[in-house]
């Protein structure tokens, strides 16, 4: 099998003006590129990839199709990003409580290497190529000036759907500053890291809304740093698509954080969607809340994973893992994982994951008052999903 | 209206209903009692149509049709309507959005027009004035956290908006205190009418206080053992079933 490094450059676009990088992200460019070229490439082999086809990320003849937009924000204070095939564009009158800049133009100090230890890196090998191969990405610094609706949309609009394009985006939020991201997927064939740096007693509202064609492909690693006392919470939406792979990884780098996230994951026809949360639980009282719900249909694939590191001496972690999942057809098929991982003695934690049809009963109450089969389906699946809803 | 003629039927792999006959004329009020486990519910949900209980033989009919070729979704939108004795929660969906959708589903099938929502609420606002039920009722998801007594009366809410020819109640007073009873009873009352039919399922004579039956029937082991007029519905309550089941 040829190098990852050969197949991965050859799919990748390249903007027309070379970027000017600055030595020391070269350096870390060519370094994660040196390590992965001596990896296999991704397949069923590695546990994160066992239930996606890892052959599809080199598919080509991809759907060119852009997806209909709904409204980004009702916000009065909004600000719209646009990551696109060019390069990152936006209104270049910014609000006082926000400022933007290239991803070249990152202080040294805020840079988070991707896990490039022989163990990680193989698993996280699709992901990590965005160290090596990331084009542009803009850095966000939100300060405590937000307004209360303060909002910042990323919308991923590229134009190249066959290539990938890699971007890599970091979002500060400053000590006591609260602010909204909404992470908005347009159309492309995306593969972005962002990392979400959040301050002492800061909050974040993270929504992330990836409802893609058959034909589309969208790769992610989400990486949060939780400060003293943040908080944060997210909802995902990851719906239909050929590939969706995405991990959100999140570091407590202090103590009496929160964490709390919601998924909802919707996969018909052939689509294989990897919804996958690792939590590190380094220090203490920190909360990790973490609620997925999935529906597989046809011959879909959904993988669920949800995981929870308490290191030695993070007492007082409190952890929740909620995942239930839904079968539509005999075809589909859900593997929904828990795991806890606690070094420590004083922890508080549930966990739960579940795999079913959709309740007879209740579907048979919804058809006595009239209401025909496939409504009453999508009744209970709205109904289904709203308890991942948290956000 | 319903003419239910020596029915065999199954609840899963068991067979329950074993030579079932009963015939509900328009306007008649047909009270259904008997022992736990005797079938009462598998009756009302043979004819509601729920998919686990299959008739093995026998015919129902309902106003000139074979009601067991319907979908349950037909059978409603034709006008018959189950009160069940242990209603689902569906968290998320709003009690008001639902009635909706199962009034405009019955009504398209029919082939009437969507009522507008405006329209919608006034009637709906009026139908819960007239049950003594409070508004809030109709933002809440459906029956998640009502109490038992709620969840009952929310079925009774339904059908009064839903309307039916033929309404099937399954022990729809248990678990209520008087006044629910009674909220119950008119909710029954006021929809009584020379065209639309009852088919009460309950274990308590009290009930019967409140709405007169026509008929009352004991149902024992699948089969209908004795029929009569409310009296043996005062019998009942003294002597209990023994004396009927040798
Ligand atoms: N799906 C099923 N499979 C097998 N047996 C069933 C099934 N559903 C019900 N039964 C059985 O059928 C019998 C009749 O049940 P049914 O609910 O009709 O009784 P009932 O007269 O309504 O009783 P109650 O007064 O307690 O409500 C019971 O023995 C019950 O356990
Ligand atoms: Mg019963």
């Amino acid at each position: 099998m040829a190098g990852l490094k050969v197949d991965w450059l050859a799919a990748a676009y390249q903007p027309a003006t070379e970027v000017r990088w600055p030595d020391w992200m070269q350096a870390k460019k060519q370094a994660a590129l040196a390590t992965l070229s001596t990896l296999p490439g991704p397949s069923r082999k590695l546990e994160l990839w066992r239930y996606s086809d890892a052959d599809r990320l080199q598919k080509s003849e991809l759907d060119s199709a852009a997806n209909t937009e709904r409204e980004l924000t009702t916000a009065d204070n909004a600000v719209v990003i646009n990551l696109t095939t060019q390069g990152v564009d936006f209104d270049r009158n910014l609000p006082d409580w926000l400022s933007l800049k290239p991803i070249q133009e990152l202080p040294e100090n805020q840079w988070l290497d991707m896990d490039l230890s022989p163990a990680l890196a193989k698993e996280l090998v699709v992901q990590s190529l965005n160290q090596g191969l990331f084009t542009h990405g803009v850095v966000v610094d939100v300060s405590a000036q937000a307004p209360q609706d303060a909002t910042v949309v990323l919308r991923y609009d590229v134009a190249e759907f066959n290539r990938w394009t890699y971007l890599r985006n970091v979002i500060n939020i400053e000590k006591n500053a609260a602010v909204t991201i909404d992470e908005h997927y347009v159309t492309g064939r995306i593969n972005v890291v962002n990392n979400y740096r959040v301050a002492q007693n800061a909050r974040l509202t993270r929504h992330q809304h990836n409802v893609l064609h058959a034909g589309q492909q969208h790769v992610s690693l989400q990486h949060f740093t939780l400060a003293e006392n943040a908080y944060v919470e997210s909802q995902n939406r990851h719906e239909s698509g050929n590939l969706q792979h995405h991990i959100h990884w999140v570091d407590f780098t202090a103590e009496q954080a929160e964490y709390r996230s919601g998924s909802v994951n919707k996969a018909g026809h052939n689509s294989h969607i990897a919804d996958i949360v690792l939590i590190n639980h380094a220090f203490k009282n920190n909360i990790s809340d973490v609620t997925h719900r999935s529906l597989a249909d046809d011959s879909a694939q959904i993988f669920n994973n949800a995981k929870a590191v308490v290191a030695k001496g993070a007492d007082g972690s409190e952890i929740t893992q909620d995942l239930k999942n839904i079968l539509l057809s005999g075809d589909a098929k859900i593997a929904s994982k828990p795991e806890l991982e606690v070094y420590t003695d004083e922890v508080v934690a549930a966990h739960g994951s579940t795999i079913g049809a959709l309740d007879e009963n209740v579907l048979f109450f919804l058809r006595s008052r009239g209401i025909g089969l496939e409504q009453a389906k999508a009744i209970m699946m709205v109904s289904f999903e709203q308890e991942a809803i948290i956000c | 209206m319903l003419e239910i003629k020596n029915i065999y039927a199954k609840a899963g792999d068991t067979e329950i209903l074993k030579n079932l006959n009963l015939s509900v004329k328009p306007g008649e009020v047909h009270a259904i009692m008997g022992p736990n486990g005797s079938g009462k519910s598998t009756m009302g949900n043979l004819l509601a149509g729920m998919p686990h209980v299959t008739a093995t033989s026998g015919s129902v009919t309902y106003q000139g049709k074979d009601l067991l070729q319907m979908e349950p979704e037909e059978r409603a939108a034709e006008g018959v309507f189950l009160a069940f004795q242990y209603p689902v929660e569906i968290p998320g969906v709003n009690n008001m959005y639902f009635l909706r959708t199962a009034y405009n589903a019955q009504r398209k099938y029919r082939g009437e027009d969507n009522l507008d929502s405006a329209a919608f609420l006034r009637m709906v606002k009026e139908k819960i004035k007239q049950l003594h039920m409070s508004d809030d009722l109709l933002k809440r998801p459906v029956n998640v956290g009502f109490s038992g007594g709620e969840k009952k009366r929310n079925e009774v809410f339904q059908m009064a908006v839903l309307e039916p020819n033929l309404a099937i109640m399954d022990e729809t007073d248990s678990g209520l205190d008087i006044d629910a009873l009674r909220v119950v009873a008119d909710g029954v009352n006021q929809l009584r009418s020379p065209d639309r039919s009852f088919v009460i399922i309950t274990h308590y004579q009290r009930l019967l206080d409140y709405i007169e039956p026509d008929f009352v029937h004991v149902l024992v082991d699948g089969e209908i053992v004795k029929s009569g007029t409310k009296k043996l519905a005062l019998e009942l309550e003294e002597q209990g079933y023994g004396w009927l089941e040798s």
